[in-house]
């Protein structure tokens, strides 16, 4: 961190950062997601091929294994029979087309079925996280100022409650208050019985439904989302909680948050423009961790409220041992944390002036 | 900075320097009360077969009773007790997650003081796979895994196993670096201890305890984790009793409160218990963090 | 003589789980305006908690009774948002380690003006050329480019040079310095100690000046208070506690100094100590 050199390392007349460092690290960043992106793919293709037990068993189901020719015709579309790096490159070939295999059990291309499975998700993994980021961020900040205090004992447990939480738990226990006991939800599903869909633009009802100016169908489908989307925002929110509270923590007791305070700053400049800045970071790679959280949390929850999604897709995939299938939403959500990996450390580069040394 | 305590030296019973040895987060009301509860279920995993007042198999009673004397937590769908298997189902439901945690702590240690200890390409070759592990959320992993293994309670857990032993071996890694640099543990290679040796007289006593600081924190995790899998009917099997697969029961009967409640409640304290056990342990090794 | 500050029988302790631990047991002392106030004692004296009092910085966990008198002030009984416009602005405060005490994500204009802006409410053209000014005047070269850097540009004595930019930023009639060259080399420490003199001689800025170091004590300090556990056991001008100690553990830590075997006798023998030329007194 003190990287004591006797004179200030001059960039230019300006004396403004360089910016050949922050490409360096750029790059190597980049390079690391590209690797593990391999990675991945490697991962899945010996999680489909090598396993113990039978591939084209788990992939036709054991009815069509019985018959000899089915399976000949699937050893030879699939090259099964080829060696193990042919077999990889046809399979890495066959990603970057976009083709995932085919599901036996939905008997549509993965790749279909992803694409309508997606924005299901999205409309509530999206909120979910944005909420949750809000309330945990905050609640973590409070839980840290008032450190030891009443306010601060009471937050903890609650987050601790709420980590402690199975999601799929809490969504029924939801489901059974909120529809059956109490009518406030419209229940399972993404839509009521018998609506029909917006004109599909995103995938995403209630923007969809906005866009075609159809106000029941976008209030009918605001209704639907709120309940499994306030569950995953709650598990999140303890997470967030928790983990920004120890983030904040750390940086009140820094030398630098003291000096702020001996400025005479008033406390909430201190907070917004000493602490946060310097939580950002670690807060970041904690909101990123979440949101991958939050998507293992929705294979949970849609399943209980019937929510079309990746979730769900993934459950049935793998309740079947439609390998293809659940390959696909592993590479599908292997590839999004990846991504938000990379955008948390784009993210540093900019927010952190060291970045550029280490 | 000055530690600026002066010490004062206060006469102490043996019985007060005892029970300050506890973390200060467990000698509260709510400490105490998880240490209970957690002493609560460790005792029905022992015990729970020889407690229960029903066969948890048995399907001889009516289907759907609420809760009321004699089933205070109702019967099932398929007219089973369901405090019985609550009960019962505590040695899966805890037990191996204990196990599980117990498991990834060893393989993750292990892997981590490879690591640390011999640097170079060992290092590189097992922290890109950390990397990989780590860079899938773990559910999804775990389901494809438990999916392609089979679906049965042996390949939940070395799914579940498979995923959740890097966060170990990454942090035995960086504490194996900066012990490595330390002079107790060059004079011992000066004495000409083996590595082997090394490893487990200088390096692994100074890893231990955060690393159990760590498991203790990770037991709720992976009995979340292990319930979910059972619950996506990807570990235990009907008819062994188990929580998650109990609560998957409620998805179909969601009217029938009792179905759903218990178990989760089940789930819900141990889990709690054990997270808060974790985090006061964490406090007592960790001070800086809470204190100031 | 005129004291700027005055100390009225400050206590000060900890709350824990087995009591209260007194860090302070009723300190007195006078901070005269325009002169070095030297405070040395060991590690754990509660000499820093004694500065970090002044400027409402002592932990939250922390009880005190007393008065510190600033002017007609009792700083002890003002809490919270009422401290704002005299810490940081009538009274700074820098601390022993440059390296960490910088924020290392905002640039050093930043860091120099926030509180000027705050405080005297200038416009940011104002400022910044304030914040130049005052890179120039404690001997940062190239002040205008220094401005846009970051911490991590420069080095440990630049940095405590920013810190002190910083602190002189509103124009504070009093300085507390925390062993603000501890963290440094000798050399760079003899800049920094000539600094601070040169502010006080020109600026009339008066200081509190703590320190574990005798020898940086005799160097910068016109009075001088010598602490130990919590209690001021003797103070009065620099040349009367160095060379006739009253108080015995003064003398042992004198005693105990590496330049001063068998005693100090007179002025030169406190100017090699302190490593400077010709210790006139600042009386």
């Amino acid at each position: 961190m003190s990287q004591d050199s006797e004179q200030p390392e001059v960039t230019s007349s300006k004396g403004r950062r360089s910016y050949t460092g922050l490409v360096r690290y750029l790059a190597r960043r980049l390079v690391t997601t590209v690797i593990l992106l391999f990675g991945i793919t490697v991962v899945t293709f010996a999680l489909t091929n090598l396993v113990p037990g039978d591939p084209v068993a788990a992939a036709l189901g054991q009815r069509s294994a019985d018959d000899p020719a089915i399976v000949a015709r699937f050893r030879a579309e699939y090259g099964l029979d080829d060696p193990l790096p042919t077999q990889y490159l046809n399979y890495l070939n066959r990603l970057i087309h976009l083709d995932f295999g085919r599901s036996w059990q939905t008997q549509r291309p993965v790749a279909t079925d992803l694409k309508r499975a997606i924005p299901a998700t999205m409309e509530i993994a999206i909120p979910a996280i944005v909420g949750a980021g809000v309330i945990g961020l905050m609640l973590g900040a409070v839980s840290a100022y008032r450190r030891g205090k009443i306010t601060d004992q009471l937050l903890r447990l609650i987050s601790l409650v709420g980590i402690s939480v199975p999601t799929f738990w809490m969504a029924i226990v939801f489901l059974y208050l909120f529809y059956f006991k109490l009518g406030i939800s419209p229940g399972a599903g993404r839509l009521s019985p018998g609506a029909p869909a917006p004109p599909r633009v995103t995938g995403m009802y209630t923007v969809d439904a906005l866009l075609a100016g159809q106000w029941a169908t976008f209030v009918d489908a605001a209704a639907h989302l709120a309940l499994p989307t306030l569950v995953l925002t709650g598990y999140t929110v303890g997470l967030l909680t928790r983990f920004s509270r120890t983030a904040y923590l750390e940086v009140l007791n820094q030398d630098f948050t003291r000096t702020a305070r001996a400025k005479g700053l008033p406390g909430r400049t201190v907070f917004f423009r000493y602490v946060l800045r310097a939580a950002a970071v670690p807060i970041l790679t904690i909101v990123g961790l979440a949101f991958g959280s939050l998507l293992s949390g929705t294979v949970l929850v849609e399943r209980i409220f019937s929510w079309p999604g990746l979730g769900s897709y993934a459950y049935q995939s793998a309740s079947k041992l439609d390998l293809f299938a659940i390959m696909g939403v592993g590479l599908f959500v292997g590839v999004v944390y990846l991504c938000i990996n990379l955008a948390t450390d784009i993210l540093y580069a900019f927010i952190d002036p060291r970045v550029k040394v280490g | 900075m000055d530690p600026m305590i002066v010490a004062t030296e206060v006469k102490r019973s043996w019985t007060r320097r005892l029970w300050l040895k506890i973390p200060r987060e467990l000698r509260t009301v709510v400490g105490g009360f998880a240490c209970l509860v957690a002493i609560f279920w460790i005792l029905v995993c022992i015990f729970g077969g020889a407690l229960v007042p029903h066969d948890p198999l048995a399907q001889d009673l009516p289907r759907f009773l609420a809760p009321g004397r004699g089933n205070w937590f109702g019967t099932d769908e398929l007219g089973r007790d369901e405090f019985s298997r609550i009960f019962v189902g505590a040695r899966v439901s805890i037990a191996l997650p204990l196990l599980l945690v117990g498991m990834s702590m060893t393989v993750g240690t292990i892997v981590g003081i490879i690591a640390g200890f011999f640097g170079r390409w060992v290092d590189e070759v097992l922290m890109r796979i950390t990397d990989l592990v780590l860079s899938f959320p773990t559910v999804i992993l775990a389901m494809a895994t438990a999916a392609a293994l089979g679906a049965s309670l042996f390949n939940a857990v070395a799914a579940a196993l498979i995923v959740s032993w890097p966060p170990y071996a990454r942090v035995v890694r960086s504490m194996v670096l900066s012990l490595r640099g330390s002079n107790f543990v060059s004079s011992g290679r000066l004495l000409g201890f083996s590595p082997l040796k090394s490893m487990r007289l200088d390096i692994l006593p100074n890893v231990r305890g955060p690393i159990l600081v760590m498991a203790s924190l990770d037991i709720g995790t992976a009995t979340l984790l292990l319930a979910g899998l059972s619950f996506l009917g990807l570990g235990a099997k009907p008819p062994l009793p188990e929580w998650g697969s109990m609560i998957s029961a409620a998805v179909v009967n969601f009217d029938k409160w009792w179905l759903g409640v218990f178990p989760g409640l089940a789930i819900l304290t141990v889990v709690m218990a054990f997270n808060f056990i974790g985090d006061a342990l964490r406090d007592a090794f960790d001070p800086e963090a809470v204190r100031v | 003589m005129t004291a700027l500050l005055r100390i009225e029988d400050l206590s000060l302790g900890i709350r824990t789980e087995q009591g209260t631990t007194p860090i302070l047991r009723g300190v007195n002392l006078e901070i005269e305006a325009g002169k070095v106030q030297g405070l040395a004692g060991e590690s754990g004296s509660g000499k820093t908690m004694l500065g970090l009092t002044i400027v409402g910085l002592e932990p939250t966990t922390a009880i005190t009774t007393g008065q510190i008198w600033f002017g007609a002030t009792d700083l002890l009984a003002l809490t919270g948002k009422a401290l704002n416009p005299i810490r940081g602005r009538r009274i700074a405060m820098i601390f022993q380690d440059p390296s960490t005490a910088l924020h290392p994500q905002l640039t050093v204009e930043r860091q120099l003006t926030d509180h000027m802006r705050y405080h005297l409410k200038v416009s940011r053209i104002e400022s910044r050329r304030r914040a130049e000014e005052l890179l120039d005047r404690v001997g940062i070269a190239q002040a205008k480019a220094s401005l846009s850097r970051y911490p991590h540009e420069f080095s440990g004595g630049q940095r405590q040079r920013i810190a002190i930019a910083c602190a002189l930023a509103c124009g504070p009639e009093l300085l507390i310095a925390d062993e603000p060259t501890t963290a440094l080399d000798v050399t760079v420490q003899a800049g920094i100690l000539a600094l601070v003199r040169e502010l006080v001689d020109s600026l009339g800025l008066t200081v509190l000046f703590i320190t574990h170091d005798l020898g940086v004590m005799s160097a910068v300090a016109d009075r001088v208070a010598i602490m130990r556990a919590g209690e001021i056991v003797e103070a009065g001008p620099r040349d009367q506690v160095f060379l006739r100690p009253d108080h015995d553990y003064t003398k042992s830590l004198l005693a105990a100094l590496p330049g001063a075997v068998g005693g100090l006798q007179t002025r030169d023998d406190l100017a090699r100590l302190g490593g400077i030329k010709g210790g006139e007194p600042h009386e």
